[in-house]
């Protein structure tokens, strides 16, 4: 694997931050605006459900005027989790439907080489190794924490949902979340449903940090890529690809 | 003689219980049990009617306040006519007999009334070392059970031990104590939980079943829907309080005497199902949230193991000792990542690790087989 570091570079004077690769380099259409879409719904709802969320949890505004507070808190975060709930459902039709970065294929490990690449991966964050695992889509151990993090969302769901029925009695939905307090009790529920938070929170936190590390050191337009779908690969990397490569014009 | 072949209504008469004070017990069940008012002629006609059925009151692990509420029950006619609606055969807090007299009453009604009589249950079964933790005249708990209630039309279990354990199946559960519905599985049961039960539904219950023939309708636990069918929080009087954000903070606080909403000291009402706010105890006097002291959904199901801490919103996080609350744990979560992301990235700027040179562009196995 050749890193785009390798390919000759404009230099801007201080020798260390090459701009812009030389060579040829190809937009790749990477993320798909439904992703997106789901990405950006989903970092506003855990906002507003985190701080909606909490006030439920611990009322931090006491006997003010509003004589609707604690409704409106819950109106809002009800209405936010149902969007979430719906960002969560496009995401899993995404994952059979979406492009090839966006594919179940590319996030659950089950190849040799993946673990490979999480351990190469792991090797550069832990300062190791210089290079990260550079690829179009997301690197092996990327893909794993947001499949860990799928996993945690539905968790979050299903245990929302549970609390939602309990004041709603809705059969259909005590059809599919009903067999849930059995398991577990309604305190221990909301327990879930809360610790999950702080570490959706703590995952955000990380997710930017590494992200940006790996933009920097990797040059492909990896933060932009999420604004606007395209990551600029260069012709070395796509090489090793048949498929895109033979589009190549 | 164990059959009274007596009609209630000659035995309310005897009683000085006049119609109209059964027409009235009438509307309150009926209440009680949310059936309309056409039902009422035909309550009263069944009660009038009825040859009174035989119920025998058994008492396991249990602390006998089900029976103290039940006698002190709050409808002012309740505790009457319940007591004369039915021939209470056996009961070993309030019967006069004793020892032989007593457990040969229980014999016969099991032989005499097979199938016909009513069972309530009180307390819970223990099943460890064959049930010797609770014996009575020689037999285990368990023994009692499966005869008893195997025999009987119906099962009522009365209060949190008998429907799933309560406090005596509580962890550790020395006793392995268990509810009637699992320690005598497949017996026709209906569970009247709560830490006391509430002696107005039972009362209600056991009219429903003069009336029909048979229970009323149940949820998933067994309990009658009438009774447990609603959360507590969805019927308080608090809720106003909730709604606008007006919350007690501190016991005595201001938000305390002027009777807030009791959410932030823990109170379970938003999980707990029972009709406390509206049936009330002590004479339709108060109920615990009434009383300023949150609701700890004692009608739920393992209510001691599940609903504690009382006086917390959320359960402990385990492995992180009592002290420590869950949001501490999560703000101490994210203020380490912060600090960890912050230390990665410092790192990563002064400590820049060197990038092989191009030429050398080997595999790291090669690299240091060179």
């Amino acid at each position: 694997m050749t890193p785009v570091n390798h390919l000759p570079a404009i230099q801007t004077g201080d020798g260390h931050h090459p701009t812009v690769p030389m060579g040829r380099a190809v937009s790749v259409y990477v993320w798909q605006y439904p992703l997106r879409l789901v990405h950006w719904g989903i970092v506003i709802c855990i906002a507003v459900l985190s701080v909606t969320g909490y006030y439920i949890h611990d009322p931090y505004i006491v006997g003010q005027v509003n004589p609707f507070l604690m409704g409106e808190f819950r109106f809002v975060h009800e209405v936010f989790a149902m969007i979430f709930i719906a960002l969560f459902v496009l995401r899993m039709y995404l994952f059979f439907a979406g492009n090839r970065w966006v594919r179940w294929r590319s996030y659950v490990p089950y190849r040799k080489q993946q673990f490979r690449e999480m351990v190469e991966m792991a090797k550069f964050y832990l300062f190791v190794k210089p290079e990260p695992v550079s690829k179009i889509g997301h690197n092996a151990l990327a893909a794993m924490s947001y499949v860990g993090l799928y996993a945690m969302v539905f968790v979050e769901i299903v245990t929302g949902l549970v609390m939602y029925n309990v004041l709603r009695h809705s059969a259909i939905l005590g059809f599919f979340v009903g067999w849930v307090p059995r398991l577990i009790s309604p305190p221990n529920i909301r327990l879930i449903h809360f610790c999950l938070m702080w570490i959706f929170i703590a995952f955000g936190i990380l997710h930017v940090h590494l992200a940006m590390l790996v933009s920097r050191e990797e040059k492909k337009g990896l933060m932009d890529s999420i604004f606007i779908g395209y990551k600029v690969i260069p012709e070395e990397d796509l090489k090793k690809d048949d498929e895109l490569y033979s589009k190549l014009p | 003689m164990l059959s009274q072949d007596l009609e209630l209504k000659q035995a309310l008469a005897k009683r000085g219980i006049t119609r109209r004070q059964l027409v009235k017990f009438c509307s309150g069940v009926l209440a009680t049990l949310a059936l309309p008012e056409r039902y009422l002629a035909q309550t009263v006609a069944a009660v009038g009617k009825a040859r009174k059925p035989v119920l025998v009151w058994l008492q396991f692990q249990d602390c006998t306040g089900c029976s103290e509420s039940m006698l002190r029950s709050s409808h002012p006619d309740v505790a009457d006519v319940v007591l004369d609606l039915l021939s209470w055969e056996y009961h070993e807090v309030i019967m006069a007999g004793a020892g032989g007299h007593a457990t040969a009453i229980l014999d016969r009604v099991v032989k005499e009334e097979k199938g016909k009589y009513l069972v309530v249950v009180e307390g819970a079964i223990p099943t460890g070392d064959d049930g010797v933790y609770c014996t009575i005249g020689g037999h285990s708990a368990m023994e009692i059970a499966e005869t008893v209630c195997r025999n009987a039309a119906a099962t009522i279990a009365v209060g949190a031990c008998a429907f799933d354990g309560g406090l005596v199946r509580s962890n550790p559960n020395p006793t392995g104590a268990l509810g009637v519905h699992e320690a005598v599985p497949g017996i026709k049961v209906i569970n009247m939980s709560g830490c006391p039960h509430n002696a107005a539904n039972t009362a209600a219950v056991l009219v429903h079943y003069l009336t029909f023939n048979d229970l009323p309708a149940l949820d998933q636990y067994n309990r009658p829907l009438f009774a447990y069918g609603r959360i507590i929080h969805d019927q308080c009087e608090r809720r106003a309080h909730y709604d606008a954000g007006r919350f007690v903070t501190e016991w005595g606080d201001e938000g305390h005497r002027k009777g807030w909403c009791l959410y932030k000291m823990g109170c379970k009402g938003p999980v707990g199902t029972f009709n406390c706010p509206i049936v009330q105890w002590n004479d339709h006097t108060s109920w615990p949230v009434r009383a300023g002291h949150g609701c700890i959904a004692c009608a739920a199901p393992r209510f001691w193991d599940h609903m504690s801490p009382f006086y917390e919103r959320v359960p402990n996080v385990p492995g992180f000792g009592v002290e420590v609350t869950a949001g501490e744990i999560g703000v101490g979560l994210v203020g380490a990542t912060i600090a960890g992301v912050t230390a990665h990235g410092l790192i990563k700027m002064i400590k820049p690790v060197p990038k092989p040179e191009p030429a050398a562009e080997t595999t790291p196995q090669q690299g240091r087989e060179n």
